[in-house]
């Protein structure tokens, strides 16, 4: 059964294909991570491993400071966003079916559908239309508002996969509205709210364009900080923080997947 | 009875209404009103009522101030919408046996290699373009390689090219292609492939009859969500087209920050919008219609 | 005494495009300490009545009292009712020992109470052993008594049972009957069972409502319903049943005699109401009916045109009269052969009370 061959569904050479796609798709990746840890300042010819760059970067108070920026910034868009994403979640799978409900769903998934670069500029006229100056506060509000949905879906996802007779069950063991909601629907739902947290979170951090259009002198992000040193030219410090990067965001990933996979 | 509460509901998605109507509808309509003002040179704009940049797409205005059809703009559009198209073309014909091959995986395998196809997609998208620099560059790893083996003895200009903006789409948003054609492949009742192959159906047939046509929605939703961000794409035009080569989303970008033009920029990314909104419409309207899945 | 449920006109109406009427007037009394069971295919509506009862859902027009309290308007935590769930709907995030306290809890008994209780349903229910088990670790017939010790458990004056067998095996199946008929006695809670299984219906109920299209067909014993069924529809989907249309040509004191083929007159018990030339459908099971290989008075012959084994039993596809086919049913051999073989000649008998006259042509 298990033999491929014996396989009626399978076609010879998408094995093959498969394996060149993974490959296109991790190897930039990994020649970025190996080059990280070349001796040489050449970033693409390689003279030896070293750690030096990956130090250089705990000690530069820039790339510090961005790293701060990006951090707060996330962390607060997060915690906006997946309250937000996990009352309107609650409302759309458990609530009535009100008349504005098709058109409040589409106006959720509304920062999924505008090109990224739409949304950039017309926050910046947003902003500049109100004279509005808040540093840090215009990115979070901006990374909030994109990062609803993201954080909306695996909340919606898990609810639509809960069983309602089990808040049935709770209500008809004479647990109240807000008891049920207590002990049953949000225990339940919690890992669907960390994983929609955690990809919230790894939106807000990697977001670039948005940030790049919205921040204010002083409000670097990390993204915005790389960039710059990309068009100054490549050096292996850029190679050493985007490696960071990527590990954190693979690392969060991976997380929010498995705890959303969790029962 | 379990009666659900109208007021609670709407109270419920209220925060997130106003969250995103306050800071993404109102700001969508302001560019709007900024699109028919006119372009203050120090940034932002001047409260005069103008169509200005909307006449700037098709027309350039001579020394005499006559308009004469000019097609610098359309000329850049329609650049993006091919290399748009190609973007979508190239990663249909990579993706679907991709899909397809994870589809017909053993459970545990195919969620390992769903996630493998979706961490690149949560990594940032600037340091996954900027890997693509370290390849291509003329110093980069492909001519390093070639050199070195004596294939050549002049590095090839692969960097600053469509091709390698083509490259960085398709790297970029192929997930996007992947992950809606496994989602109506993996819905697929394979006994449909045994019916089709007892009727004396051949492998390619099967494919042809059966598993394509069942697939289409996933095929259309993953060519618009590659197409899209295709469209509005700054970073790979920016970093590997080496900002020469515009697309219409570095266009919007370059009106906001050093051209100074802003109701030019707003008009754009409204044009820009609206194509997006017909190809919604379209898939709302046909193929969204017949799958259940959604868009996203 | 007043009975534990009283459902009155019970209409219910779902709002789609276009809408369903769930349930057409329903009017139905639970009697205190029974075990009642509502009958019928899917979609009939029991479900639903059930749902209306445990106060998951409202009905569109109607009234409904338990011991005579209106509690239409009353939420389900409001409702001394519990329900048992098809599914079971134990919280995955919670033991056994707490899945079973949470209604007591909710009800703000004292903790040593609680634990009381707790233990008591434990041994009721067979499973002192597994208070601190997850759910996901305990089988199918486990988790189906967990369930009922959760509902058990705050001892509500009515428990609601939405068809909670029927994820179980055959051999579980069975053994489960006898202890949910032995729980209800021993507990004295009156039990309202939903079911499409007619043999379920039939060994556990003290009385079994009928249900079909959102309409009560029969309310009665098991013996009643099986034996006296009221409708077409009730002898078709309690047991086997032949079914005959006639025309009535002899009405005496005590009989009516139909003609049901053109040569062949029957003779069943007089029902009230009755006269010639109406038009009457006939129904017999299928025991009722003696195969015999000689002719007595009475009999009818007839040609076997089909068997089919049954391991104790075979039935007989009887052809009578060259027009009319009848189910017969006889017991095998004690070497297990079938009494008769296709194609040889047979001659039926049955008892004129056996055959019974329902109300119209269908």
């Amino acid at each position: 059964m298990s033999n491929k061959n014996n396989d009626i569904r399978h076609i010879p050479g998408l094995g093959v294909i498969s394996l060149l796609f993974f490959t296109y798709l991790y190897a930039p990746l990994v020649i970025l991570v190996i080059f990280s840890f070349n001796e040489t300042r050449s970033a693409t010819i390689w003279g030896g491993f070293s750690t030096e760059w990956y130090a250089k970067v705990f000690v530069n108070d820039d790339i510090q400071r961005a790293a701060i920026n990006s951090l707060l910034i996330a962390a607060i868009a997060t915690v906006f966003a997946t309250t937000i994403a996990t009352m309107a979640a609650l409302a759309m799978a458990r609530g009535s079916a009100f008349r504005g409900k098709p058109a409040a769903n589409s106006i959720l998934m509304l920062p999924l559908m505008v090109p990224e670069i739409v949304t950039a500029v017309a926050t910046l006229s947003f902003f500049s239309f109100l004279g509005l100056s808040l540093g840090l506060g215009n990115i979070i509000i901006a990374h909030t508002v994109f990062c609803i949905p993201f954080a909306y879906l695996p909340i919606r996802a898990r609810l639509q996969g809960m069983d309602t007779t089990l808040e049935q069950a709770a209500r008809d063991l004479y647990a109240d509205r807000w008891a049920t909601m207590r002990h049953i629907t949000l225990p339940l739902l919690a890992p669907g709210i960390l994983a929609g947290g955690m990809l919230a979170f790894v939106i807000s951090i990697d977001d670039f364009i948005i940030t790049l259009m919205v921040a204010e002198p002083g409000s670097t992000t990390l993204p915005l900080y790389i960039y710059g040193l990309v068009r100054i030219g490549i050096t292996p410090e850029v190679n050493a923080v985007s490696s960071i990067m990527l590990g954190i965001s693979i690392l969060f990933v991976t997380l929010s997947y498995v705890i959303g996979q969790r029962r | 009875m379990i009666r659900p509460n109208t007021f609670r509901t709407v109270l419920g998605i209220s925060p997130a209404m106003a969250t995103i109507g306050i800071f993404m509808l109102l700001p969508i309509l302001i560019m709007a009103l900024y699109s028919f003002l006119e372009p203050n040179p120090y940034g932002g704009v001047r409260w005069n009522f103008t169509v200005e940049s909307y006449v700037r797409l098709l027309f350039e205005r001579d020394l005499d101030g006559r308009l004469v059809f000019d097609t610098t703009y359309l000329g850049i559009i329609w650049r993006s919408v091919w290399i748009g198209a190609v973007a979508v073309v190239a990663s249909l014909l990579v993706g679907f046996p991709v899909a397809y091959y994870i589809a017909i995986q053993p459970t545990s395998r195919r969620n390992i290699l769903i996630l493998l196809i979706t961490i690149p997609f949560w990594t940032n998208l600037l340091i996954r373009t900027y890997c693509w620099i370290l390849i291509l560059r003329d110093t980069g790893l492909i001519n390093n390689i070639l050199i070195s083996s004596g294939v050549l003895e002049h590095p090839l200009t692969l960097l600053y090219t469509n091709g390698a903006i083509i490259l960085g789409l398709i790297y970029t948003f192929i997930p996007f292609m992947v992950l809606p054609i496994y989602a109506s492949l993996e819905k697929l009742d394979h006994r449909l492939i045994e019916a089709a192959r007892d009727l004396y159906a051949t492998r390619w047939q099967a494919m042809k009859q059966v598993i394509i046509p069942l697939a289409i929605p996933g095929i259309v939703a993953g060519s618009l969500l590659v197409f899209i961000p295709s469209l509005g794409a700054y970073i790979a035009p920016d970093l590997l087209g080496g900002g020469k080569k515009l697309m219409l989303g570095s266009l919007v970008q370059l009106q906001f920050s050093s051209s100074r033009n802003w109701p030019f920029g707003s008009a754009l990314a409204i044009f820009t919008m609206a194509i997006v909104m017909v190809a919604l419409t379209w898939y709302a309207l046909g193929p969204g219609r017949r799958s259940d899945g959604n868009l996203h | 005494m007043k009975n534990a449920v009283e459902v009155i006109k019970v209409h219910k109406v779902y709002e789609s495009t276009p809408p369903v009427v769930a349930l057409k007037d329903i009017s139905l009394a639970i009697k205190d300490n029974e075990f009642l069971t509502l009958l019928g295919p899917s979609g009939c509506g029991k479900t639903t009545l059930l749902r209306i009862i445990a106060g998951f859902e409202e009905a569109t027009l109607g009234d409904l009292r338990l011991f005579g309290d209106d509690i239409a308007a009353l939420p389900p935590e409001k409702r001394p009712v519990n329900t048992v769930f098809q599914n079971y709907s134990l919280f995955p995030h919670m033991s056994v020992a707490q899945n079973i306290a949470f209604g007591l809890q909710q009800l703000k008994q004292d903790k040593d109470q609680v634990a009381k209780t707790v233990r008591e349903m434990l041994e009721l229910v067979k499973l002192s052993e597994y208070g601190d088990r997850n759910p996901s670790q305990l089988s199918g017939g486990q988790q189906q008594r967990v369930a009922l010790a959760r509902a058990l458990a705050p001892h509500p004056k009515v428990l609601l049972l939405d068809e909670p067998l029927s994820a179980l095996d055959l051999k579980l199946r069975q053994a489960m009957r006898l202890e949910l008929k032995d729980l209800q006695r021993r507990t004295g809670i009156t039990f309202v069972f939903v079911t499409h299984d007619q043999e379920e219906a039939l060994t556990m109920s003290d009385r079994i409502v009928v249900m079909s299209q959102g309409e009560i067909q029969q309310i009665g014993t098991p013996a009643e319903i099986y034996e006296n069924p009221t409708n077409r529809f009730v002898a078709d989907f309690v047991g086997e049943s032949n079914f005959f249309i006639a025309r009535v040509t002899k009405v005496t004191k005590s009989d009516v005699e139909c003609q049901i083929s053109k040569y062949m007159k029957v003779r069943s018990q007089r029902t009230s109401s009755i006269s010639v030339n109406d038009v009457v459908t006939l129904f017999l099971r299928p025991e009722k009916i003696s195969l015999l290989a000689d002719p007595i008075k009475g009999s009818h012959k007839g040609i076997v045109r089909d068997i089919v084994y049954l391991g104790d039993n075979t039935d007989y596809q009887i052809e009578l009269d060259g027009a009319i086919e009848v189910t017969a049913r006889a017991e095998n051999r004690s070497d297990g052969t079938p009494l008769f073989a296709i194609g040889s000649d047979v001659h039926i008998h049955f008892d004129k009370h056996a055959l019974k006259v329902i109300r119209g042509e269908q």
